[in-house]
């Protein structure tokens, strides 16, 4: 029976082909439209860690001035002074926690071909590699010790280990630094999670760190800041200053496996914000938080509001395109009354009849789903071509085709259901009698 | 009229879904098109700065406690005024359109009454003409006003130009030109003197509020860690910024010459590329969906006529002419577009009300709902043309026979 109404749904859409092939192309527009946009928020709104996301936790503590809250919506910075990450690294109750920072550092290797370069270096501490599960190449991470004396120490990754010594392991060896020698204890795949979850203050889909060096080191060779840094105050002269101000500029994370270490440590925010009100900072002492990685994403607005509204505007159009289709299949249907009034008299059920009309849409829901997932895959190119950032993590998998064939036919079908309906109740004595 | 109001309701359900569905398009394509004009007035704003004849790119001293900065750039400033295209050249810390540098407060009124958020850059004699700016009040910085900034020193400077924007916010009605601001709202002592004022040049931060406010100072940033800017002849660029990046990095190694770099032109692509891309997208999208919605008409007029073939050959029989049959057909789809274009305003309305609200889109202007309905009721009656040139067309004779 349904190869006989695939048959007949063949026929009949074989018959009147620009009308078929206006529906067709207008579902696969619409879904190609819906889906490019709903692939480009799906992956901008991607778990970038998702085997660790629910025990990362940035930390956030209200530092900011009393004159007005950090933003409109009276949420706590995302980043810390120097005086607070050093508190914290020193007294926060967590087994594994890392302040970061992002720096500049020039390199100079030892072979006169290679030009000295600036690499951007993530300050941090030993605990980073393995809390965001870096894949290690050669050696290791720098040991606890390293931080603890602020010693001469990095880690590359690999493309830029490649450009300095070539594809040798080059753990143990020195390589100049600033005004330096510092030696590579290990060298790890390049972390190019998107979004750039860890610090997400110079864009969710900033250039991956290219080398790691103690967060201790960093300090101590007073290196700025190349990110990005906000004062409610301002800092007092030189690198003194600098540290000691209220200036943010620090991102914080701390591994929290369970609610009772989220608790701990959310509790000890509190009381350390309570102990610094007492000596004249922190005008807000109950604003402290510990966002996992998913939240914090949610919370930073990782995902932009142009790409949400394009979800819409995608949906919207979809559903004007079947509202279209839904038009056309009712013209289609009813313009073969006296058809259907010769099979409704020579047996065929209502129940057959609609069937056979929402095959018939399932047909042509089908043929837009391809249509859709070729406009899809050229919508995406086209995201590409004006966004080359996005260019790594958009891309159609499995799991998206598979929504977008179900959206085309199960739209396809929603749209075919009251013209198919409105056919299989036309009357037949009616139409055999004019005709 | 009475007879196309008959007809519709003979088949409302058809008549309903087009009324719906112009209602929608319109909605979404009068929504779409004010934020595409939206983004290209955005696009549009002028930066102040002759961006086709700009580069630039970074340098930085490998080692900077043996550094000499004020030597380095004097040598390097020559080497690069010897390559053939480059006209002027200056360093600073930031530029127009580039996306980070830095802002202050600034006030002109001792206490802390006045705090204006306003970007800073730094700046020599050469910056203003390198730039091609048009100072509209007062004068230049002069060679004897530059000065080195020392690593982490605060910044400071007796003198300084502004924006105009900047200036009629600190000194309404009064001109800037002699008077005091302090440039750290902090520290309100007013010691930094105004000597010129811009006619424009924008923050490097394109969706900031205070894009217009900024503070030139005659000062070179700390420590030799700079952005070079060069102002080169036109169509030289490529080959100028290859050269220039060439030349420093031979002349002294050390240091850095930095790997990326950008003409102005770049900047103003980079800077503005969500709004483009927003526009683009958007504008496309509009142009789909006008095409489909009047081809729905074209289907479902088509349709209408095939169905009441029999009646109008009646008519034509009875004595309606051609252009009566026409004008029947032009009615009916005016009524219903025209149906369908006031729910599509009231859509409209309601969403952008809606949706500005919560992400901050503007209003969509009262012209863009009074376009929207005037152009839908123009697709309308062209989509009809043809399915009604058709109907116009059967003969009266139709009408004697049985089908």
């Amino acid at each position: 029976m349904f190869t006989y109404q695939l048959k007949l749904a063949w026929l009949a859409l074989r018959r009147n082909p620009m009308l078929t092939a206006l529906m067709v192309v207008a579902i696969g527009m619409g879904i190609g439209f819906a889906m490019t946009s709903l692939t480009v928020l799906y992956h901008l709104g991607n778990n970038p860690i998702p085997q660790k996301s629910a025990h990362l936790h940035a930390v956030q503590l209200d530092a900011w001035g009393p004159e007005a809250p950090w933003n409109d919506n009276g949420d706590a910075p995302d980043q810390l002074t120097y005086m607070d990450a050093a508190a914290l690294m020193k007294r926060a109750p967590a087994e594994r926690q890392t302040a970061l920072y992002f720096t500049l550092l020039a390199v100079q290797s030892d072979n006169p071909e290679i030009a000295p370069a600036r690499y951007g270096f993530r300050a941090t501490q030993r605990h980073f590699f393995s809390m965001f599960d870096l894949k290690f190449r050669y050696g290791a991470a720098w040991g606890a010790d390293a931080d603890q004396s602020a010693a001469r120490v990095a880690v590359l990754t690999a493309p830029m280990a490649e450009q300095l010594f070539g594809s040798v392991d080059p753990t143990g060896r020195k390589i100049r630094m600033g005004d330096e020698f510092f030696t590579v204890s290990g060298v790890v795949e390049l972390f190019n999670p998107k979004p750039k979850f860890y610090d997400v203050s110079q864009g969710p889909l900033n250039e991956p760190d290219e080398a790691f060096l103690p967060f201790s080191t960093a300090i101590d060779k007073q290196l700025n800041t190349s990110g990005n840094n906000n004062c409610w105050k301002s800092p007092g002269e030189g690198w003194e200053g600098a540290i000691r101000s209220e200036c943010i500029w620090i991102q914080y994370w701390a591994e929290l496996p369970t609610a009772a270490d989220q608790a701990k440590y959310l509790e000890f925010l509190n009381a350390y914000a309570q102990e610094q009100k007492l000596l004249g900072r922190f005008a807000r002492t109950d604003n402290n938080h510990i966002p996992d990685v998913v939240e914090h994403l949610v919370l930073r607005q990782v995902v932009p509001n142009d790409s949400k509204t394009l979800v819409w505007v995608g949906f919207a159009f979809l559903a004007i395109c079947l509202l279209n289709a839904v038009g056309l299949m009712l013209t289609k249907f009813l313009r073969r009354a006296p058809e259907l009034a010769v099979r409704r008299a020579l047996g065929a059920s209502r129940k057959t009849l609609f069937m056979q009309h929402l095959v018939e849409a399932g047909v042509v829901g089908l043929a837009g789903g391809v249509v859709g997932v070729l406009l899809t895959l050229l919508g995406l190119q086209g995201i590409i071509a004006l966004n080359p950032e996005l260019r790594e993590f958009v891309r159609l998998d499995i799991s998206m085709l598979l929504t977008l064939i179900a959206v085309a036919l199960s739209g396809a079908l929603l749209a075919g259901i009251f013209p198919a309906w409105r056919a299989s109740v036309l009357p037949p004595a009616q139409s055999l009698k004019t005709n | 009229m009475g007879a196309t109001l008959r007809a519709l309701k003979k088949s409302k359900a058809a008549a309903l879904l087009i009324v719906i569905e112009v209602a929608l398009t319109l909605a979404l394509v009068v929504i779409a098109l004010s934020v595409v004009s939206e983004r290209m007035q955005n696009m549009g704003r002028a930066s102040g700065v002759d961006e086709a004849r700009i580069v630039s790119f970074s340098s930085s001293p490998i080692d900077p406690k043996t550094y000499a900065p004020e030597a380095a750039f004097v040598a390097d400033r020559e080497r690069l005024l010897l390559i053939d295209g480059i006209e002027s050249v200056y360093v600073t810390n930031s530029l127009p359109l580039s996306g980070g540098g830095w802002s202050t407060g600034v006030t002109a009124v001792a206490g802390k009454d006045q705090d204006l958020g306003a970007a800073i850059y730094m700046f020599d004699e050469n910056a203003v003409g390198t730039l091609g700016l048009n100072i509209v009040a007062g004068r230049n910085f002069t060679a004897d006003e530059i000065s080195h900034r020392q690593d982490g020193a605060r910044l400071t400077a007796k003198v300084a130009i502004i924006t105009e924007a900047l200036a009629k916010r600190l000194f309404p009605e009064q001109s800037a030109v002699g008077k005091f601001v302090s440039l750290d709202s902090d520290l309100p002592t007013l010691d930094t003197q105004i000597v010129g004022v811009v006619e424009r040049l924008q923050a490097p931060w394109t969706g900031w509020g205070e894009l217009e406010h900024t503070i030139m100072v005659p000062v070179r940033p700390a420590d030799g860690s700079w952005r070079w800017v060069l102002r080169v002849q036109p169509d030289a660029l490529e080959r100028v910024l290859k050269d220039a990046k060439e030349t420093l990095a031979a002349a002294d190694r050390t240091r850095v010459i930095g790997r990326f770099q950008q003409t102005g032109l770049d900047l103003r692509k980079k800077a503005y590329s969500q709004d483009r891309s927003m526009a683009l997208i958007l504008g496309t999208i509009s142009i789909l969906l006008l095409i489909i919605t009047a081809l729905g008409i074209v289907g479902m007029a088509s349709f209408w006529v095939t169905q009441r073939t029999k009646q109008i050959g009646i008519r034509r029989a009875l004595g309606a002419r051609r252009a009566d049959i026409l004008r029947e057909f032009h009615l009916e789809n005016a009524l219903l577009t025209g149906a369908g274009a006031v729910l599509g305003v009231l859509i409209a309305y309601g969403l952008n009300f809606l949706v500005s609200a919560e992400n901050g889109m503007q209003p969509v202007p009262i012209s863009f709902l009074l376009g929207g309905v005037v152009g839908a009721m123009i697709l309308g009656q062209l989509a009809v043309y043809w399915p009604a040139r058709r109907a116009s067309q059967v003969a009266p004779a139709i009408a004697t026979r049985s089908v």
